[in-house]
């Protein structure tokens, strides 16, 4: 069996025995660290006892035992100095600023100041206002100072060597972390891996195991990360992907090896729980913006305690201090926000003599060939439509290079995956095409700007900028024919997938990735519910099928089973669905389409029915538009045609259930001993088996099929 | 608009309704709807009310194609449809 990761505190203290093996000058001074006590958080455990002659149990004297460390470190020798409660680093912040950080530049020559001040820092353990602050902010821009932070990913050996070596150095230590367990190998937890970037005092990143690109960038201190990590669990459970970025050393940050991330997110935001105002993440917003301007499409979301004193009781507390469901819900509200476009600029290039830092994968060098102008007017930039596509066929523009359009005039139309929809003018002005039609556009990507002033008349055969996606030909169906095959034997026949197609198989594969999905499958005597449905069917003049029926049933059992119509919050959380909004799988031919029909339980069956039968028609003409599209708690595949047997759906992530119909059988069975035929209907469900079981998913199904067999049940449910 | 006469056509909406279903022309009678065909299904129905708007230049709204349960119901909207200028 693998032994268990070490806990942080066990990391820190085999840091602090190898140290001493390795430096003979190495000192280290605190209260109460004297074996058998080893020090309030048992960090310097066995230290004593191995190195009685270089470990210093001291009175309470901050600020003296600090001074005694830089009179060591100036007489050639190392130390490193433990506060019991990093609050009190106040004190020995004179010794910090005026004596051990200004010796290095203040005697003509550089002199070493092997020094390093350990501070076990924050709150969330109930232990008031003067022993669970985080002093980092008021350490930053010492000259010659820099700051670490303990982080489940990062070996403390190499911070406390790097802060020794480079001295002098404070190394802050979340209490809560240390009884936490380190990561290793690169993993996270199912979803998520780490690597280190810039080597074993850089940044730790976190991200998906699939390798999906970062829509939000979340840089937070070791103290922060399990919060930050519950955060990015939180968000991908609300469809954003969030990477998560640990650095080893706050101050002076190097933020080189992240910076092609940060330029690819939608949203970069940085976590820490000291208290609001003058903030480390200030100081690395300054940095972000200075370095990447032209590349965000948001200001740096900054999220930190609030600004207050940290209370005694546990539930003041947790309203003081930075938690994960506040990080998930600012960073989910900001991305929520409409982005500008990008600019056109170049990549940001590092300090002369360095290399240009390389776009992310799959990031677009610039938003406009390098040929066409800058933008002008009012930028009209694709907004995000759907959760599926990062970019969109520009397919018809509706108005005319060069006319004057009025705001709210439409544009033109997009194609997305799953629709077609129309862009609207955002103000007024001259129209100046950037997207010519059956180009691809990225998502915040210029299409157009609107000028104050009728821009001159583009040169006869000027070609429209057509953006940096690839022209694309849209091929007739999905199994569109591929061109003729290369000469010569061996060449491979192969056939391109269409647009619909394409978005199809990216849901598909998500959801079946994400999904541990079960399936359960029931028997329903259908001639009762067909025959009703046939007589109201002449006494409204309007044909009410089997399928209405059915999404009818499957709301009708919402009230004994809500959490099937949820979707996973967090790995513990069900998020439990406000109306009974089903989905039902439409596909006339041109594509697979789920449309939502909404609040299913309160209204009548003509009326879904009405619905149901304008999805069919806009599913025939694949004419959707995205919100008909969205929001469905539970899905229904509809399989209705004679002849099939059973239909086992995938589970729409991040949905929990998918109800199936297959179509009419007759059966013969003995009535009285008497072979009569009867017409049965089979109800399959597929069910996340993580918050289903199959017991559950069978009294759904039975309750589904009662509603339609039930004569009692058939009438409340049809009349 | 293309002169209208196809609609009074017997032959040309049964042939258009037994072309998607995939039947005999001859076993599509006036009466011919999802009730009395298993063939005639949702996805079928949306497919007949296509082809008719397609062939006849027209366009029904949900509730319209929702009202064409049988061959006959369908001529006579479409009757109906033809008085509209």
């Amino acid at each position: 069996m693998t032994r268990p990761a070490p806990r942080v505190v066990e990391t820190l203290n085999a840091a602090l025995h190898r140290l001493f093996e390795e430096r003979p000058a190495l000192h280290l001074l605190g209260e109460d660290v004297l074996d058998p006590y080893g020090g309030a958080f048992k960090v310097t455990r066995g230290l004593s006892t191995r190195h009685p002659d270089r470990v210093f149990g001291t009175p309470i004297s901050e600020a003296g035992i600090t001074g005694v460390a830089g009179g060591l470190a100036l007489a050639g020798d190392q130390a490193i100095v433990e506060m019991m409660f990093g609050d009190f680093a106040a004190l020995a912040f004179d010794q910090v600023l005026n004596l051990i950080s200004k010796s290095v530049t203040m005697y003509g020559d550089r002199v070493p100041m092997p020094v390093v001040v350990r501070c076990p820092v924050g709150g969330n353990r109930g232990y008031g206002p003067t022993h669970s602050q985080s002093l980092q902010k008021h350490f930053l821009g010492v000259p010659n100072l820099a700051l670490y932070e303990t982080s489940p990913f990062h070996d403390p050996y190499a911070q406390l060597a790097e802060g020794l070596d480079r001295g002098p150095a404070m190394l802050f230590e979340d209490k809560v972390l240390y009884t936490r367990r380190m990561f290793r190998d690169g993993a996270v937890d199912e979803h998520h891996g780490y690597a280190l970037l810039g080597g074993p005092a850089g940044w730790a990143h976190v991200s998906p195991v699939d390798g999906t690109p970062a829509d939000v960038v979340l840089i937070c201190p070791g103290g922060t990360a399990h919060r930050g990590l519950d955060a990015a669990r939180l968000l991908r459970a609300r469809g954003l992907t969030a990477h998560v970025l640990v650095p080893a050393r706050l101050y002076p940050p190097d933020l080189e090896p992240v910076l092609p991330l940060l330029a690819g997110a939608r949203l970069v935001a940085v976590a820490e729980e000291s208290t609001e105002g003058g903030t480390w993440g200030t100081e690395i917003a300054a940095r972000v913006h200075t370095r990447l301007w032209s590349h965000l499409r948001a200001p740096v979301l900054l999220l930190s305690s609030a600004d207050s004193v940290v209370p005694t009781a546990p539930h003041l507390e947790a309203g003081v201090l930075l938690g994960a469901e506040r990080i998930a819900a600012e960073i989910e509200a900001a991305a929520a926000r409409p982005l500008p476009p990008r600019a056109p600029a170049a990549l940001p290039v590092a300090a002369a003599g360095t290399d240009a830092v390389a776009p992310a994968a799959g990031e677009p060098r610039a938003a406009v060939p390098e040929s066409a102008e800058p933008l002008g007017g009012v930028p009209v930039a694709v907004p995000k439509l759907n959760n599926n596509d990062t970019a969109y066929l520009v397919l018809r523009w509706l108005a005319d290079e060069g006319v004057h359009v009025e705001e709210g005039d439409p544009l033109v139309e997009v194609e997305t995956s799953k629709a077609i929809e129309e862009i609207t003018a955002p103000a007024a002005g001259y129209l100046r095409v950037r997207a010519a039609e059956d180009t691809e556009v990225g998502v915040g990507e210029p299409l157009a700007e609107l000028l104050a002033e009728r821009p001159a008349v583009r040169a006869p055969g000027t070609p429209v900028p057509t953006g940096p996606g690839p022209r694309v030909t849209r091929p007739e169906s999905a199994a569109a024919p591929a061109p003729p095959p290369a000469e010569g034997p061996g060449a491979t026949r192969t056939q391109v997938l269409d647009r619909a197609q394409q978005g199809t198989a990216a849901v598909v594969t998500r959801a079946h990735r994400e999904v541990p999905a079960a399936f359960a499958a029931v028997e329903v005597t259908a001639d009762a519910v067909l025959a009703r449905l046939r007589t109201l069917s002449d006494e409204t003049g309007a044909e009410v099928g089997l399928p209405e029926a059915v999404v009818k049933a499957v709301a009708s059992a919402h009230p004994a089973f809500p959490h099937l119509f949820g979707s996973l919050q967090d790995e513990r959380t069900v998020r439990l669905a406000d109306t009974v909004d089903i989905g039902v799988t439409m596909d006339a031919g041109n594509g697979l389409y789920i449309p939502v029909l909404r609040d299913c339980a309160a209204r009548s069956l003509a009326d879904l029915s009405d619905d149901l039968m304008d999805f069919r028609m806009k599913a025939f003409r694949a004419e959707f538009t995205a919100g008909e599209l969205s929001g469905g708690a539970l899905s229904v595949s509809l399989n209705t045609e004679p002849g099939v047997l059973l239909v086992q759906p995938i589970v729409m992530w991040p949905q929990l259930c998918m109800v199936s119909v297959g179509g009419p059988l007759t059966r013969l069975v003995l009535a009285d001993g008497v072979p009569a035929p009867t017409t049965v209907v089979t109800l399959g469900l597929a069910y996340d088996h993580r918050v289903v079981n199959g017991r559950d998913a069978v009294a759904f199904l039975r309750t589904v099929a009662d509603a339609l067999h039930d004569p009692e049940q058939l009438v409340k449910l049809i009349d | 608009m293309a002169e209208l006469t196809e609609p009074t056509d017997l032959s040309g909406l049964t042939d258009l309704v037994a072309d998607v279903l995939r039947t005999p022309a001859a076993e599509v009678t006036e009466e011919t709807g999802p009730a009395t065909t298993a063939a005639w299904t949702s996805l079928r129905h949306v497919q007949i009310v296509s082809r008719v708007e397609q062939t006849y230049g027209i366009r029904l709204t949900a509730r319209e194609v929702r009202a064409c349960r049988s061959v006959g119901a369908l001529r006579a909207v479409l009757t109906a449809k033809r008085g509209t200028p």
